[in-house]
């Protein structure tokens, strides 16, 4: 019983090594990469083509579903709305990932065998510029001292052999990276007011973007939103944006300036700024008997220093709300205000309201306007892939620069001496790019006297 | 006269001696008198002086390079096609044949460039970064490396196709050729993976992602899988001359379409800008 079990083993280990090395030897088949990189291109093609769930506004989603019957079987069938997370595109990104796998792992075993490998006359009797020639022996008088064979060997560029296994490790770095971010990668953002502070916690952020094996997004420590900068160019157009944010740690309270391009490290995650900064009114709606109704109104930019929201209280009272902001981003003075009794058809207020007015509407309501501090969009990632995904990017550029700019050329001139004249072979093998290098080997023929 | 027209005048002054260029390297090439290469040379180094002078003024008085309009973009990769071209020319006189393609392309992108709205628009604040300085310059070095190889490939074309003349047996035979091609797609190559690269770390500076699959961004990916192709299929298949040099058309066909042609159609965060 146990020969057979051993017996059995065997076979099986036979029959899986086998196995493995049918699926690396199709990994490898030059027709699998290609079918690979061709399948990767078509597929950015139709996603770039087509609006995708995330990027495209809803408009473009629902003209893509609605765009005939055969179309909409398609993207249904093939996730042509989402493409970059379809099973499909996973399966071939898998697929690239296992031949890229073996290719790195073949490349820099071959790299190891060849940097290691002593050149000799042999390996260039077959090279593609070679050329043999009788001429006058030269050195008729050291005859007697010389050896049978005179042998000048040279090989440059050797670095040019690391160049793809370099670059194909890159992108397998990257593609693993990507895999990191897919399953660990979280993005999140928040709209703060200035002096509002953001709890340690996961539900304190408005959004978050947590990828499929990752924790929502959370800082160790609160944030506390102290001012927001806003610079103008002349034309109104933003600047530039700047948030001072404070840090409550252990050793006390860190502050830190977070702008537009210039992220900062927190605790739980890297904090980032975008565009997206306005003043916000603090408004107080109060009706006869009821519970004051007390709201942080977002203006928004009309692309200008000039900033503005409309909305509704009751369902019938519409409220305009305008400020403008100067050049060099101080608070507005005060903020224009509309509100309209949508019913009556009347203008119950209109002009402007500084911090701390309340006008009277009429029937026991009052509108009351607390404060008008800046509100701004902070941003939030976590994620794991960013120094791999970098370490990536720089091998395979290494890799490739070195591929094209870094070529190994072996030469090798024989000179055997044959009474008072001597036998000359003079050869050339370039590992890229062979063509251009006839003109050198052309050069080193006539130094040694021969015509090509 | 102002500035602006100033500039437009520099511009329309260096078009007119890219003609000249051209018509001077046509005279050599197609009348066969290689000793008067030299004049187009000539011509379109003259060409090159208001270009850069448009190009510097414009700069200094705006603060920022030109990657913004698709005045500024046009031209300014117009001049790198020309300066690259001249620069190999110089290297490797023989291959001035390749001129007959690449200063056509630059006077059509300085066409398109002048006739587009010139107004200058103020820096968006998520430009200010120094990857996106990096992100530009390594995108016009890719463009004018693509645009020699496809001056070598029209070129390899025509050689192919029978071509004869003083200048053409100049050059080295198809194979010499397809290995000049290729060499020109490998540092195109390079320097777009740079450009992909910076617009990465540029974005992760920004955005807090370094890839967002952003449709600009996905046509670049396409446009450097293509280029990956063609280098991998003509090892692979054993391509031969005209296969590399339909290759390179195509792919460079693709370049086209991605830096000059979808940003203005496609709704994208790149789209925002080249306006």
């Amino acid at each position: 019983m146990r020969v057979l079990a051993k017996h059995q083993s065997v076979s099986d280990r036979f029959s899986l090594g086998a196995t493995l090395r049918a699926v690396k030897r199709l990994l490898l088949r030059r027709s699998v990469i290609t079918f690979e990189i061709v399948g990767l291109t078509l597929a950015g093609i139709v996603g770039a083509s087509l609006p995708q769930l995330g990027i495209a506004s809803g408009e473009d989603m629902v003209r893509l579903y609605q765009s005939g019957p055969v179309l909409s079987a398609l993207v249904e069938l093939l996730s042509l709305d989402d493409v970059f997370q379809s099973p499909w595109f996973l399966g071939l990104t898998l697929l690239t990932a296992a031949s890229l796998t073996i290719v790195v792992v073949e490349q820099f075993r071959r790299l190891g065998r060849a940097w290691s490998q002593p050149l000799t006359s042999a390996d260039l009797h077959d090279a593609p510029y070679r050329i043999e020639f009788e001429r006058v022996r030269r050195d008729c008088a050291a005859a007697a001292d010389q050896p049978a064979e005179h042998v000048e060997m040279r090989s440059t560029g050797r670095l040019g052999l690391a160049g793809s296994p370099l670059f194909h490790a890159g992108l397998l770095l990257i593609m693993a990276a990507g895999a990191l971010r897919a399953l660990f990668g979280v993005n999140a953002m928040v709209d703060l007011l200035e002096g509002e502070t953001l709890p340690p916690v996961a539900e304190a952020w408005g959004a978050q973007w947590p990828a499929a094996a990752a924790n929502p997004l959370r800082l160790d420590v609160p944030l506390t939103l102290e001012s927001v900068t806003v610079k103008r160019y002349a034309s109104g157009a933003l600047r530039d944006v700047r948030a001072v944010l404070s840090l409550d740690t252990e050793d006390g309270a860190v502050r830190k300036t977070v702008a537009i391009n210039h992220e900062v490290q927190a605790p739980g995650g890297r904090l980032f700024l975008g565009a997206d900064v306005g003043p916000t009114a603090l408004i107080e709606w109060q009706q006869s008997g009821a519970e004051p109704l007390r709201e942080a109104v977002m203006l928004r930019s009309l692309g200008t220093g000039t900033y503005q929201k409309a909305f509704y209280l009751e369902g019938y009272i519409k409220v305009f709300l305008r400020a403008d902001v100067d050049l060099d981003g101080n608070h507005p003075d005060f903020l224009d205000v509309r509100i309209v009794d949508n019913e009556r058809r009347a203008l119950l207020f209109g002009g402007p309201l500084r911090a701390g007015d309340s006008v009277s509407l009429g029937d026991g309501r009052t509108f009351t306007l607390h404060g008008l501090p800046f509100w701004t969009r902070l941003r939030a990632s976590r994620d794991p892939s960013l120094w791999p995904a970098y370490l990536g990017f720089a091998l395979a550029l290494l890799g490739i620069a070195i591929l094209y700019t870094v070529v190994k050329v072996d030469t090798c001139v024989v000179i055997t001496p044959e009474g008072d004249r001597e036998r000359v072979f003079v050869a050339l093998r370039a590992q890229r790019f062979a063509p251009m290098y006839r003109e050198r080997f052309e050069r080193m023929v006539r130094a040694q006297g021969g015509t090509v | 006269m102002d500035s602006l027209a100033l500039e437009i005048s520099l511009h329309w002054v260096a078009v007119a001696l890219y003609i000249a260029g051209t018509v001077l390297f046509a005279y050599a090439t197609l009348f066969e008198h290689p000793d008067k290469v030299r004049w187009g040379v000539w011509a379109a180094l003259a060409g090159l002086v208001p270009h850069s002078a448009a190009l510097l003024m414009r700069w200094i008085l705006l603060g920022h390079g030109p990657y913004l309009l698709k005045y500024e973009v046009l031209s300014s990769d117009a001049w790198v096609a020309v300066a690259m071209l001249l620069l190999f020319v110089w290297r490797r006189p023989n291959w001035a044949p390749m001129a007959l393609v690449v200063l056509p392309v630059s006077i059509l992108l300085m066409g398109f460039a002048v006739f587009s709205d010139p107004a200058a628009k103020a820096l968006p604040p998520s430009f200010r970064s120094v990857w996106l300085v990096f992100h530009v310059t390594f995108n016009k070095l890719a463009m004018g490396a693509f645009i020699l190889s496809f001056a070598a490939a029209v070129t390899l074309l025509r050689k192919l196709n029978g071509a004869t003349g003083r200048l053409l047996d100049r050059l080295p035979g198809p194979d010499g050729m397809e290995a000049y091609t290729v060499r020109l797609v490998g540092f195109g190559f390079v320097f777009w993976s740079t450009t992909i690269l910076a617009g990465a770390i540029w974005a992760n500076q920004s955005w807090g992602r370094y890839w967002g699959w952003d449709p600009i961004e996905v046509w670049s990916l396409v446009t450097w899988l293509c280029y990956g192709l063609l280098l991998h299929s003509r090892l692979f298949f054993h391509f031969t001359p005209r296969a590399t040099a339909w290759s390179t058309t195509g792919c460079f066909a693709m370049s086209i379409l991605t830096v000059l042609v979808l940003p203005f159609l496609i709704p994208s965060v790149h789209s925002t800008y080249f306006q």
